[in-house]
């Protein structure tokens, strides 16, 4: 009798201590792959080289504290740049190709690798919003980046080059629009979304610019000639607002545009957006373009 | 998206009714024709009933000829959970509104008004106003007896597309893009299509996550996967404009929210009961199987009766020859003109049993589904599926077989218990199989609860190795000292000189590898493999290991089950670990000696202790010997040789 009342003592210990076990684990979950994340996250000092380091430091703790560490050390963070235009890693022959830009440069936060892809699909076509917030965010070193780059770029005179946020910079964030069906059909607009969640805590006003004319079809069947042809005449600015906008902004220099998209492929897409934006102004527009995938 | 309600007037009486496609109501109660057509198919039909009583009537009325007097549709189209929400109120409220001084106009306003405010919708109301319906000129159509004559063809047209999609969407629960993809082009206006078959009540539209019935309205419930509020999501739509709740349970089976649209399609009509006398011979079963087999015919066949128990647990041990087992039961049902389900937790146990259910069953139409199956919109008379499948049936099959059902992910998870239990039709019986059955089961099969059969010898015959206990050191602390217990070591040097392809199971993915290098050192031997989860190759492993080009595979759980090699030894490691539980142990050891030729393969249970798990699976491996033995079922061997060497090689 006390050898088994001994075993089943043994024996409850040991499931307890499982229990124990279990319940001591970090129960955070990864947004993105769904794996529980061990509390060793990749620190941002352990990336290897120091410009990145510096790059992703405008990254929020929140974000570092969502993601696991195989999912972070995936992202193809686009930094450095090798052509100024289009922000893409390597040079480019499209901006060779593209004359009489309306906007000036795009710059986006990660390559359109098969992974971004898969991320991007699980938010925009399943319709998975919570990772919204996470997209959103990987962002913010861009938004430094072209920041940086419009600064260098401008030429008005107040500004003195040290002190400059993006909150002082832009005078606006505006977006892609999407048509009334896709909004039906998706429940939500992307680029509407991340420019939401960009302007906040930069404190940038949001407007809301443009109206898309008509459906096109979706965009990656076509090449890229089909593509330029196809997206000209889709956009126009909504004149309202555009007063709006231009009467807020100091006269005095052009009024400073950040144009937020998703995907820039062959940047078509955004010179519709701003023809489009310059059209209807009537004072002159410096239009950039933050995007969060280069494909 | 977005809906419209309406009012009519029909004989005298007011009705609400909710539309996705008003045009196709207006032509309904107001203009002769497209009744006219749905009645000749409704009496083929017979369906109508299956609505609420007030819209019941009304819709009756309509198709006995008389059409509405009045028709006024709300202005405003309303996300369509409110749409469905204010019907709902004016049904509740029918009996007071037809006394009430306020015209059915007024109380309208009142439904569509509480219906917004119980979603907790913004204040303040949008366009209070509704419009008259024209009725039909009675020379609408008279100008032209041509142009008549092709209104009617358009209003027949109509209502056969309805009546086609009303029979396609017989026993599923599909999303809009579900039923649109489904359909295909069957219909030229696929929302008009649906919408006249609801109106006939050949099937139901409804919001994919809704109100729980009799909840605060906030509190919503999928109604696809039945998660609660705790997995619902809220989020601005842009498609009914308002914070809108989507199920991030059952995500990635496409988005169900508040304001998409579930098609339920009508329930199976019920089966005649009765023995088809079945023929058992041309199965070639065992005695255990066919005794087991024939109580499980016994109950699918019985009568139905509402209040019965519709559960019937098979508990076949491992390399019982289950799904042999379930040939007659599903032969049965399709001999009565019925629809059968095997569904099953995993992917690979589905497309294993594929070719196996096709040959078995040569004549029926056999639709295989699961993540990326190429019939996912087909229909037939047998369906294999993997649990998550299940999700887009209602109410659709004759007899449901769960096979693995203490697998993962089925097992524990309330969301494929509510999707296996919502695909059964009401009469239907469902059959769980299972080796292991979880405790709950268990307790039920022994208190009387739950009908079982018990099939407790392998198709072969010959009784289940009995695992052995072997202390060892833990696999970190093996492969950290880059060597084996010299016993272990003897076991496994001899179960290659004889011949044997050896299972090593080991806890963590991360020491398959390493494991399976160490093995290979001190084996001598080339031909070792890891594999696990994240094995891409997997698949090709399992079957080289199947051909013996690979002799000793290094794995974890995931090829617990399903897999079966001829001559085989099992050695798992860590068999004390935490996850390696009582069924999963019992599943690992049921990889030895599974073939006839070879039906003593070994079982080692290593590890540092004896935990409870260990000593139950055992206990189980042994419990079910002796029932096998004391019902004649094992051949007649000497046990005593038998257990003479096994004494002897574990020495």
């Amino acid at each position: 009798m006390r050898s088994l009342l001994r075993q089943f003592f043994q024996r409850s210990t040991h499931d307890i201590h499982h229990a124990l076990q279990w319940l001591s684990t970090s129960s955070s979950v990864c947004l993105f792959c769904g794996k529980e994340s061990s509390k060793t996250f990749l620190s941002r000092a352990s990336h290897s080289a120091g410009g990145l380091q510096a790059y992703l430091s405008y990254l929020p703790a929140s974000f570092t504290q969502s993601l696991c560490s195989s999912c972070q050390a995936a992202i193809p963070w686009l930094t450095p740049i090798k052509c100024r235009i289009c922000g893409r890693g390597i040079t480019c022959p499209d901006c060779i190709r593209l004359q009489d830009a309306s906007f000036i440069a795009n710059r986006s936060a990660v390559q359109y690798s098969s992974e971004m892809r898969e991320w991007l699909a699980q938010y925009k076509y399943r319709g998975n919003e919570k990772l919204e917030l996470l997209l959103a965010q990987m962002m913010f070193p861009a938004l430094a980046a072209i920041t940086k780059e419009a600064v260098s770029r401008d030429s008005s005179p107040p500004l003195s080059n040290t002190s400059i946020t993006p909150a002082i910079f832009w005078d606006a964030l505006t977006f892609v629009p999407v048509s009334a069906e896709r909004a039906e059909e998706r429940g939500f607009n992307q680029a509407e979304r991340f420019a939401s969640i960009l302007s906040r805590p930069h404190h940038i006003p949001l407007y809301d610019l443009l109206i898309r004319e008509r459906h096109t079809e979706k965009q990656s069947f076509k090449t890229r000639a089909e593509r330029m042809k196809d997206t000209r005449r889709l956009f126009q600015a909504k004149q309202e607002t555009m007063n709006l906008l231009q009467a807020n902004v100091n006269p005095s220099r052009p009024i400073r545009l950040l144009l937020i998209d998703d995907i820039y492929t062959t940047g078509s897409t955004i010179q519709a957006c701003a023809a489009a934006l310059h059209k209807q102004a009537s004072k002159p527009l410096d239009i950039y373009a933050l995007t969060w995938a280069r494909s | 998206m977005k809906a419209y309600v309406y009012l009519v007037c029909v004989g005298g009486t007011w009705s609400a009714q909710m539309t996705i496609a008003p045009e196709v109501d207006r032509l309904f109660w107001m203009e002769e024709g497209l009744a006219e057509a749905a009645v000749v198919l409704d009496v083929r039909l017979g369906r109508i009933g299956n609505k609420e009583r007030g819209q019941r009537d009304a819709v009756e009325k309509r198709l006995n000829g008389e059409r509405a007097e009045e028709g006024w549709i709300w202005d405003e189209p309303l996300p369509l959970g409110d749409a469905v929400r204010c019907v709902e109120l004016w049904d509740l409220a029918a009996g007071s509104v037809a006394g009430s001084a306020v015209g059915p106009l007024a109380s309208l306003a009142a439904c569509v008004e509480q219906a917004r405010r119980e979603a907790g919708a913004p204040r303040g109301p949008g366009k209070q106003s509704a419009r008259p319906w024209a009725r039909a000129a009675a020379d609408a159509g008279g100008s032209s007896p041509g142009a008549a004559r092709a209104a009617t063809r358009a209003r027949e047209a109509m209502a056969a597309a309805a009546l086609r999609a009303a029979a396609a969407l017989q026993g599923r629960a599909l999303l809009r893009s579900e039923a649109h993809a489904l359909l295909g082009s069957a219909a030229a206006d696929t929302g008009g299509a649906l919408q006249l078959a609801q109106l006939l009540g050949w099937l139901r539209l409804a919001g994919a996550v809704a109100a729980e019935h009799g909840r605060r309205r906030r509190e919503c419930r999928c109604r696809r996967c039945g998660s609660g509020e705790a997995r619902m999501h809220r989020t601005a739509c842009a498609a009914c404009g308002r914070m809108c709740a989507y199920c991030s349970a059952c995500l990635a089976m496409g988005r169900s929210r508040e304001c998409e649209l579930l098609v339920l399609g009508m329930p199976a009509p019920s089966l005649p009961a009765g023995s088809t006398s079945a023929d058992l011979h041309k199965w070639q079963l065992s005695p255990a199987q066919a005794a087991a087999t024939e109580s499980a015919l016994r109950f699918i066949e019985a009568p139905y009766q509402p209040q019965s128990q519709r559960e019937f647990l098979l508990w076949a041990v491992t390399g019982a020859g289950k799904t042999e087992m379930i040939f007659p039961l599903v032969e049965s049902v399709l001999l009565r003109g019925g629809r059968a389900l095997i569904a099953t937790p995993r992917r690979d146990v589905v497309i294993e049993l594929d070719p196996r259910i096709r040959r078995a069953f040569p004549k029926a139409r056999v639709v295989t589904l699961y993540g990326g199956s190429e019939q996912r919109w087909e229909e037939g008379e047998i369906t294999l599926a993997t649990t998550h499948q299940l999700m887009r049936f209602h109410q659709a099959f004759d007899l449901v077989i769960i096979d693995e059902l203490d697998a993962f992910p089925y097992h524990g998870d309330p969301m494929l218990h509510y999707a296996a239990e919502k695909s059964r039709a009401p009469h239907a019986p469902k059959l769980l199989l299972s080796a292991t059955p979880p405790a709950e089961l268990q307790r039920r099969a022994r208190s009387g609860q739950l009908p079982h059969a018990r099939v407790p010898v392998r198709y072969h015959r010959h009784p289940l190795p009995v695992p052995a206990l072997l202390r060892t050191p833990s696999a970190a602390k093996l492969l950290q000292a880059g060597k084996l217990p010299r016993a272990l070591l003897a076991a496994l040097n001899r179960s290659l000189t004889r011949g044997a392809q050896l299972f090593v199971f080991v806890q963590r993915i991360s020491q398959v590898e390493p494991m399976a290098k160490l093995l290979s050192l001190l084996l001598k031997q080339p031909a070792v493999e890891g594999t696990s989860s994240q094995d891409p190759l997997r698949a090709d492993k399992v079957s080289r290991f199947r051909k013996s080009e690979i002799r000793v595979l290094v794995t974890t759980t995931i090829l617990e089950r399903g897999v079966t090699i001829p001559r085989s030894d099992v050695y798992i490691l860590d068999a004390d670990g935490r996850l390696f539980d009582e069924a999963s142990l019992v599943q690992m050891a049921g990889r030895a000696g599974r073939s006839g030729d070879d039906p003593n393969g070994f079982v080692y249970f290593c590890g540092r202790e004896r935990t409870r798990s260990q000593l139950s699976a055992v206990s189980q491996i042994r419990g079910m010997n002796r029932i096998a033995g004391k019902q004649g079922y094992l051949l007649q061997e000497g046990p005593n040789v038998r257990s003479f060497w096994r004494r002897w090689l574990n020495r």
